[in-house]
């Protein structure tokens, strides 16, 4: 099979692209650039938020324990109020 | 003329004639392989452009770790998948058009292709081949397109393809199959007997 031919326009439309946008190495190097960076905001983020999670869930714990110990007291102090002098 | 590693150089100085260099040596390749599996001529002429835009841009890069023209196969074939990509993804949000404009002529590419490559006698088969060859999945397309029309041996093929060797084996054997499967049926359609008259060849 003969091999065919691009168009005789098609160098000189590749080369005005090129010295139109004289960047174009920067232009890739940037949209990586950026990928790389929208990762890593996306993955301190997740961070983030796993760990406010964890807070949170801990608050809760205490918050329950301390609820539990404040009732107990309180029943306690309630049953037994003639024994207690303070 | 300048060998390759001056070329580059050239290319990474700014050389105009470095670039053309690199061009007219390697603009048939990458047009000839972007038209085989696109089948279509404008695309591939668009795919050209953007390959040899990107040789420019990612030149530095390149560090000799395989062939110059292995490494402008592989851009010609991730361009390409990303243009077929594209492709299926506008044709989910297609509207039906007429063929014909007011004038009545043609607007749209005739659902064959023809290869503008092959000589007058070869056309039919050429037209059959390329219409398999639509019908096959994508990669073993590509396969079949670097090896049996490009020429590529199994390591360059493969070196473009970004898989190993015994990956492209499968990938030919598998299209081999299918093309045998299509272009049989066609001539079982079409000349009620078997694919006696299309050059086998192609396919070995």
């Amino acid at each position: 099979m003969h091999r065919a031919i691009p168009s005789d326009k098609l160098y000189a439309q590749i080369w005005n692209r090129i010295q139109q946008q004289p960047s174009l190495s920067i232009y890739y190097s940037g949209k990586a650039l950026i990928r790389v960076a929208a990762a890593i905001i996306i993955i301190i983020g997740l961070n983030a938020v796993s760990v406010l999670a964890v807070q949170k869930s801990k608050r809760v714990q205490i918050d329950d324990q301390t609820g539990i110990q404040n009732f107990a007291k309180e029943y306690f102090q309630a049953q037994h109020k003639d024994l207690l002098w303070y | 003329m300048l060998d390759e590693h001056e070329m580059i150089q050239g290319i990474l100085n700014g050389d105009e004639k470095a670039f053309q260099q690199l061009y007219y040596e390697h603009a048939s390749r990458v047009y000839n392989t972007s038209l085989s599996i696109l089948q279509h001529q404008q695309e591939a002429e668009d795919v050209t452009q953007e390959v040899f835009i990107e040789i420019h841009a990612s030149l530095a890069s390149f560090k000799f770790k395989s062939s110059l023209s292995t490494w402008i196969y592989s851009i010609t074939i991730r361009t390409c998948y990303a243009y077929l990509k594209k492709q299926r993804t506008q044709k989910r949000f297609a509207f039906f058009t007429s063929l014909f404009n007011e004038e009545n002529e043609l607007t749209h590419d005739q659902a064959h292709f023809e290869h503008p490559g092959i000589i007058l006698e070869n056309k039919e088969h050429g037209k059959v081949l390329f219409n398999a060859l639509q019908k096959i999945p994508t990669q073993q397309k590509v396969a079949f397109t670097l090896v049996k029309i490009e020429g590529l041996n199994y390591k360059e093929a493969a070196e473009a393809m970004q898989v190993s060797e015994s990956a492209l084996e499968s990938l030919l054997t598998r299209a081999n199959k299918n093309l045998k499967t299509c272009i049989s049926d066609y001539y079982k359609i079409n000349f009620k007997s078997s694919a006696g008259n299309f050059p086998i060849w192609l396919l070995m």
